[in-house]
């Protein structure tokens, strides 16, 4: 990398440590709370040491690291002000997701799309969306984990076997997601295979049954179980635009009255809509990047995979945006890393890690054509 | 893969249009929300030959005093009103005839 390519990434890079450490160092100066310095000590470090030196070794994606670190970085920050302790043990939590970020980075660049990968994901995922369906009482969430592996099994399905083997695994991880109520799941999980099976195969004989299959899967739940539906929005858009442009160090009353405060709204709370608006424009350039990623891989496998996560996370993005500003009259999932759920974390952090890991792989591709041509001279 | 790749592009593209349209949308209800008319928004800008303390010429549907733009886009930003004062007759700079003493 020349000198000059790298500077505007250190100056990024510099700026975002220093924005992250002011998160915590004002608050802290407000209060004293020992709590914030550490946090103003441990998330700027963490963030340099991730976004610098493991993304030199592990060769990941700078710009999609950076752009996840800041976001998670975010997520402590709005439980800083009124939950030092909470935002401590989320700090913890994302530093943790970083191991699992770095384990995806490392798996993918091994993994092809071979039979193996395919049986054993497909497997691990229907076993836990079918462990949820058995044992209704399990309050993990799973289907985060589930739709990761099932995810990986889907896109090496379509690789190597073909679109058909591929949509009939997709199609029953659809079912089962219906069956056990998670109804925003499905619904992304259903439009994102759709739009894969598009992508990769285009030929309408597969993408039009494809996409008839996938509604005739949502009507039939819908008659099955006609008590299945996505929940109201429970906290409405007037509490967020109370909170302002700026927002203020206590939340809100209607926020602040909701029993499980979603990690955006939270952020709202605090730091206003400029900053909340602003932390999901970042999300842009994270899609954006992974397409690139997704359109310059070598192998289908990766090319799909990385396009997969791309279209998992901005489907995430969009609704729940749209759920949250109630241009959608429903509760809406947390938008992709700003979630206090921890495996719902984790594996979105794998997902990030995998998309990372595919962008070092075509890093080293291109390294190697370039020797292979310096050699033929 | 070179077919796939076109339709990665075309899906890249959808999502970075849907994105867009997304933001404006939540942007459009927050300020529906809010009760900020886009149109208050435009008279914050400085217009070309119009000066921004309240008008004063007869022509005036607004009393001298009163703000122009609405209250509620400043309540909003949780800022004061800026306070604004009529100019002292002879002090205001436009050629409006019943200010202007000096014939200027």
């Amino acid at each position: 990398m020349s000198k000059t390519k790298s500077s505007p990434r250190l100056r990024f890079t510099g700026a975002a440590i220093l924005l992250s450490a002011l998160l915590f160092l004002v608050p802290a100066l407000k209060d004293g709370n020992d709590t914030l310095y550490l946090l103003a000590l441990l998330v700027p470090c963490g963030m340099l040491l991730a976004g610098t030196v493991l993304a030199r070794v592990f060769s990941l994606d700078r710009l999609i690291l950076n752009v996840s670190l800041w976001i998670c970085a975010v997520g402590i920050a709005a439980f800083a002000f009124t939950d030092p302790q909470a935002a401590l043990a989320h700090a913890l939590n994302c530093g943790a997701g970083m191991v699992v970020l770095l384990v995806g980075g490392i798996l993918i660049r091994s993994m092809t799309d071979s039979l193996l990968t395919s049986v054993c994901t497909a497997f691990l995922g229907i076993l836990l969306l079918a462990g949820k369906a058995l044992s209704p009482a399990l309050s993990i969430p799973v289907t985060g984990a589930a739709l990761a592996l099932l995810l990986i099994a889907f896109t090496s399905l379509l690789s190597r076997q073909g679109p058909i083997s591929a949509a009939f695994t997709g199609l029953a991880a659809l079912a089962l997601l219906l069956f056990i109520g998670e109804t925003q799941e499905a619904l992304l999980w259903g439009i994102t295979l759709t739009l894969l099976l598009f992508a990769a195969d285009g030929r309408l004989i597969i993408v039009l049954p494809s996409l008839a299959a996938v509604l005739l899967v949502f009507f039939g739940a819908y008659r099955l179980f006609p008590g299945m539906s996505v929940a109201p929005s429970a906290s409405s858009l007037n509490t967020l635009v109370s909170a302002g442009a700026i927002g203020a160090d206590t939340l809100p009353e209607g926020i602040a009255a909701a029993e499980n405060i979603p990690l955006f709204h939270r952020l709202t709370g605090h730091f206003g809509l400029l900053f909340a608006g602003l932390t999901a424009l970042l999300f842009l350039p994270l899609t954006l990047r992974g397409t690139s990623v997704a359109v310059t891989a070598r192998t289908r496998f990766h090319s799909s995979l990385a396009m997969g996560i791309c279209l998992l996370l901005a489907l995430r993005t969009f609704f729940g945006l749209l759920c949250a500003f109630e241009v959608i009259p429903f509760s809406g999932p947390d938008l992709p890393l700003l979630t206090s759920s921890l495996p719902d974390l984790w594996s979105q952090l794998f997902l990030i890690g995998m998309l990372c890991g595919i962008s070092g792989r075509n890093d080293a591709d291109l390294a190697d054509d370039a020797h292979l041509a310096m050699l033929a001279r | 893969m070179k077919q796939m790749r076109s339709r990665f592009r075309l899906l890249s593209l959808l999502m970075a249009c849907a994105f867009l349209l997304v933001l404006v949308l939540c942007t459009g209800n927050v300020l529906k929300t809010a009760d900020i008319d886009l149109s208050s928004l435009s008279s914050l800008l400085p217009q070309p030959g119009v000066s921004v303390s309240p008008s004063v010429s007869p022509d005036a549907s607004v009393s001298p005093g009163t703000t122009v733009s609405p209250s509620s886009l400043f309540d909003w930003f949780n800022t004061p009103a800026p306070s604004e004062s009529v100019p002292a007759p002879g002090t205001d700079n436009s050629p409006n005839p019943e200010y202007n003493l000096y014939g200027l």
